[in-house]
């Protein structure tokens, strides 16, 4: 039978409880610090904006990049490379809401026209305005569109490009590409290779976020938080019917969170929206950690009436503390196979939950049930059967 | 095997077969979000202000119409803010008169005097909400009109937004790649108008050069541009590749609008080119060629949204039909303007909120991703629970990849869409399942080490664990519902993959994995160990 912790008896609810809390004490302090001195980088959802993200054919120098942005008027330019070096792949963000006089559809948006225009090199410029085609720009639609005039079998051919584009990360690395497209007959192939030019990036994605729309989502999430904690308090209130139990889960719960985002500040992750939706996720599961502990604390205390307080609650966190690693251990393995194998997208939502889970795996004991007997010291309280 | 215990497994295998059933293939039966399918996703505010100023205009015409037929008609009259209108220089003797008339006739205004000779004219609230609304429905109308000749498959465009904010409009189109064209395609208002060019005093038209600022155009005619003129600009590209804009003088009535127009499509100018065909219904067609014969010689303008394409020279009567050309159009461009002006135009500009493309490329980076990350995380996972819980771990394995089948088979049955933070939801739903299954294990544990049987281990295992996994439960549903109730996009997909997880677990630990080992216990009735 393999066990973590079957018959331990650590004593975690007598002095050591005080160093505990001096360290806990101690991150929320660095963590408030960090919140109050560097804030957050906030994501496009929250600060508005324009993100673009481009892979491009061969490493692309991110000052010739700056320079060609600079030259287009697009001011405050920040750029990331991002993924792997062998990637090539690098994210533009602009701040700026609007260029004047950019004409396109609708107003708002027109930012990432101009990013795309402002880093097509001279002869790319040249060979669209000659008629051909960009290949790595070009969606199915258009590039169907402008085979049809010179191909019979233009829709299959549109298809196996754009395939072949999709499954090699939405770029032909070169034009000598274009003869190992399977499915593209060698006439095809010729007047593709004679009369298109294959861009030096591809488009991966574009994000605008206007500025209303930035400022009412910081609004909502707002709401949601409150909503969410004021939610958990009434169902807490509703379990225990203590405000001292209320109160010290809560303090265990701010804590951590507070601690989550303090982190989320301190690495200078990016905040969006699915960092929101992870503080959201640790404020349920450390609760949900805090009331096992709890819930056992109680059952304790009905069986072992003439024990010390103290006493029972250690041994009450003893019990409970391999159900504790052994979720958190379970949790943390599906948390940190995503932060490894799931791509840059989720990575601070990733990281926020195993920051958030760790800690609050640590407050339900450390902190929860340390200011629960210390409650009980203070105010010389007694648990009356509910 | 009990009845009791026969209907239970009973009951899981044919759930089991029905989540397979419904799930089956996955690859067709689970819808994926924009952001895993790649796909443009956009969210526009139709500006309504827009429809609201052009009702004032039109109003502004008719009310200076009928108070001129009898003879009431106000020195000035003008746009007072959006929703009002000023009329200045009554004749006081006669106020009264112009108020009943204008009660009488134009009953969506409210009249108030704020000095002598003067009247405001404030559209009434129900009317101005009442334009707001038939504008955004316009609209939606209209874009989903384009979208649909566009050829889209799935799109979605509904309105969103309550309240003051019921001018939003969402459009999703699924594996639309190119977010630039798709912007100006439903975001341009795409409003044509016909306008005569009034060429200035001595300059015959065939030697007219616009000039490139208004002031220059304005000393043309004197100082002032006559009560009737206007002046629009036209974009054009010079020699050296430079853009530049002139301005054209033409008459501020449009004899003839896209309204009147029948039919649209690409066509080649005389040069090859590509162009655009039109063709007017029969009654435009009669005024069309009432005006070309009346103006011949004369300059004609197309003028889409506000701005100048060209200004060809009126060289022969045209009927119903003609050519727009000159425009500087691409092939793509002048398919794309065929198109808006078959669909209609927009009742009034747009403006993008929010906008977010993937590439197919990237959306199928994102499903790998997430699909190695969720198979590697669950691996360990079970590799966990078999290492540490032997036999009964299996049992627990079962229940969570029922739990995933479950889930997987209410987002097929509801349609609902898998986004790349959904399936973090669905890995996370799995770490969070064990949960369940190790409070009700290590109650067993605790009890067979105070000696009961292993019958009445499982029994009070199962039995105290259960208040504890309903709160664990509850409290992560509370944010989790928060979260899909008021949350947007993807993140709503975390909240809705998180939440059926929750729920199939619940089902699975308490259910399932107790009639798993009721049904050994009926086997092996007097079993004193239980690999656990």
């Amino acid at each position: 039978m393999l066990q973590v912790f079957t018959h331990v008896n650590f004593r975690m609810m007598y002095r050591t409880k005080w160093y505990f809390l001096a360290f806990s004490a101690l991150t929320m302090v660095v963590s408030g610090w960090a919140m109050a001195t560097r804030g957050f980088n906030y994501g496009i959802d929250f600060a508005g904006g324009t993100a673009v993200q481009l892979k491009f054919r061969e490493a692309p120098r991110v000052q010739d990049l700056r320079s060609a942005l600079e030259q287009a008027g697009l001011g405050d330019v920040s750029i990331q490379k991002i993924g792997g070096a062998e990637d090539n792949e690098v994210l533009i963000r602009v701040e700026q809401q609007r260029v004047k006089g950019a004409a396109a559809g609708g107003e708002g948006g027109e930012i990432s026209t101009e990013i795309l225009e402002s880093l097509k090199t001279p002869e790319e410029r040249a060979a669209v305005r000659s008629g051909k085609i960009d290949l790595n720009m070009a969606s199915q639609a258009a590039l169907q569109e402008w085979l049809a005039s010179r191909l019979p079998n233009a829709v299959e051919v549109a298809e196996a490009v754009v395939r072949y584009r999709t499954d090699h990360q939405g770029l032909l690395s070169s034009p000598g590409a274009i003869a190992s497209i399977p499915g593209v007959p060698p006439e095809a192939a010729a007047l593709l290779s004679a009369e298109s030019t294959v861009g030096r990036f591809a488009l991966r994605s574009v994000d605008f976020v206007g500025p209303t729309a930035g400022r009412e989502l910081l609004h909502n999430t707002a709401w949601l938080i409150l909503l969410s904690v004021l939610g958990i308090l009434v169902y807490v209130w509703f379990r225990f019917h203590k405000w001292t139990w209320g109160v010290t889960a809560v303090i265990a719960l701010v804590h951590t969170v507070f601690i989550a985002a303090g982190m989320i500040s301190l690495t200078g992750k990016e905040f969006s929206l699915t960092v929101v939706a992870a503080l959201l996720t640790v404020l349920g599961y450390s609760i949900n950690d805090t009331i096992v502990v709890f819930d056992r604390i109680r059952e304790n205390l009905r069986l072992y009436r003439e024990h010390e307080f103290e006493e029972v609650v250690n041994a009450s966190v003893n019990q409970t503390l391999s159900r504790t690693m052994l979720t958190s251990l379970s949790l943390i393995f599906a948390i940190v196979a995503f932060l490894m194998f799931g791509g840059d997208k989720l990575n601070p939502m990733m990281f926020c939950l195993l920051v958030g889970l760790c800690f609050g795996t640590y407050a339900s004991v450390f902190v929860a049930a340390a200011l629960l007997v210390i409650a009980y010291r203070r105010f010389g309280l007694k648990y009356v059967k509910a | 095997m009990n009845l009791d215990l026969r209907w239970r497994l009973l009951l899981t295998f044919a759930l089991l077969i029905l989540c397979g059933y419904v799930v089956y293939p996955p690859a067709e039966q689970i819808r994926l979000g924009l952001d895993l399918k790649g796909g443009i996703h956009i969210v526009m505010r139709v500006k309504t202000d827009d429809a609201v100023r052009a009702e004032i205009d039109l109003s502004q015409e008719r009310i200076r119409s009928a108070l001129g037929e009898k003879g009431l008609a106000p020195q000035r009259t003008s746009a007072d803010g959006t929703n009002a209108l000023l009329l200045e220089g009554i004749d006081p003797a006669r106020a009264g008169e112009v108020r009943d008339l204008l009660g009488r006739q134009f009953p969506q205004f409210q009249a108030s005097a704020p000095g002598p000779g003067r009247l405001r004219m404030q559209l009434r609230a129900a009317d101005e909400s009442g334009i707001r609304d038939s504008a955004v429905r316009q609209a939606l109308e209209t874009i989903r009109n384009r979208v649909d000749k566009f050829g889209v498959a799935e799109p979605t465009i509904q309105r969103q937004g309550a309240g003051a904010r019921a001018d939003r409009v969402l459009i999703q189109l699924p594996g639309v790649e190119d977010p630039e064209r798709v912007k100006d395609l439903i975001g341009s208002p795409a409003f044509l108008e016909w306008k005569l060019v009034k060429v200035p005093p001595g300059i015959v038209a065939d030697q007219f050069r616009p000039p490139d600022n208004l002031d220059a155009l304005s000393q043309m005619f004197g100082g002032t541009l006559p009560e009737d003129v206007e002046a629009l600009p036209q974009d054009l590209v010079g020699q050296d590749g430079k853009p530049f804009r002139v301005f054209w003088p033409v008459t501020r009535t449009s004899p003839i609008t896209g309204n009147d127009l029948k039919n649209a499509r690409r066509d080649q100018d005389r040069f090859g080119g590509p162009a655009v065909n039109f063709l007017l219904t029969a009654d435009a067609g009669r005024r069309f060629q009432d005006l070309t014969r009346q103006h011949q010689g004369q300059l004609l303008a197309i003028v889409l949204d506000r701005k100048i394409v060209s200004a060809p020279r009126i060289n022969a009567v045209i009927a119903d039909q003609g050519i727009i050309e000159g425009g500087n159009f691409t092939l793509e461009s002048a398919e794309d303007l065929a198109l808006k002006l078959r669909s209609g135009a927009l009742p009034a500009g747009m403006e993008i909120l929010e906008e977010r493309t993937v590439g197919p490329s990237l959306g199928a980076d994102s499903v790998r991703q997430g699909i190695v990350a969720s198979i590697i995380g669950s691996i360990i996972v079970v590799l966990f629970m078999l290492v540490f819980y032997r036999m009964a771990g299996s049992n627990a394995v079962f229940a969570l990849a029922l739990n995933v089948l479950i889930l997987l088979g209410a987002m097929a049955y509801f349609k609902s869409t898998l986004t790349l933070p959904g399936i973090a939801g669905i890995a996370l739903s799995i770490g969070m399942s064990v949960d369940a299954n190790v409070l009700v294990f290590e109650r067993i544990r605790e009890e067979m080490r105070n000696g009961r049987t292993v019958k009445a281990a499982i029994g009070a295992g199962f039995e105290k664990a259960l208040t504890a996994i309903v709160d664990g439960n509850v409290t992560t549903l509370i944010p989790a519902f928060f979260l899909y109730a008021k949350g947007t996009g993807p993140v709503r997909g975390f909240a809705l993959t998180l939440s059926v997880g929750i729920l199939a677990n619940l089902f699975t630990a308490v259910f399932v994995s107790r009639a798993l080992f009721d049904a050994l216990l009926t086997l092996r009735p007097r079993m004193e160990r239980l690999s656990i």
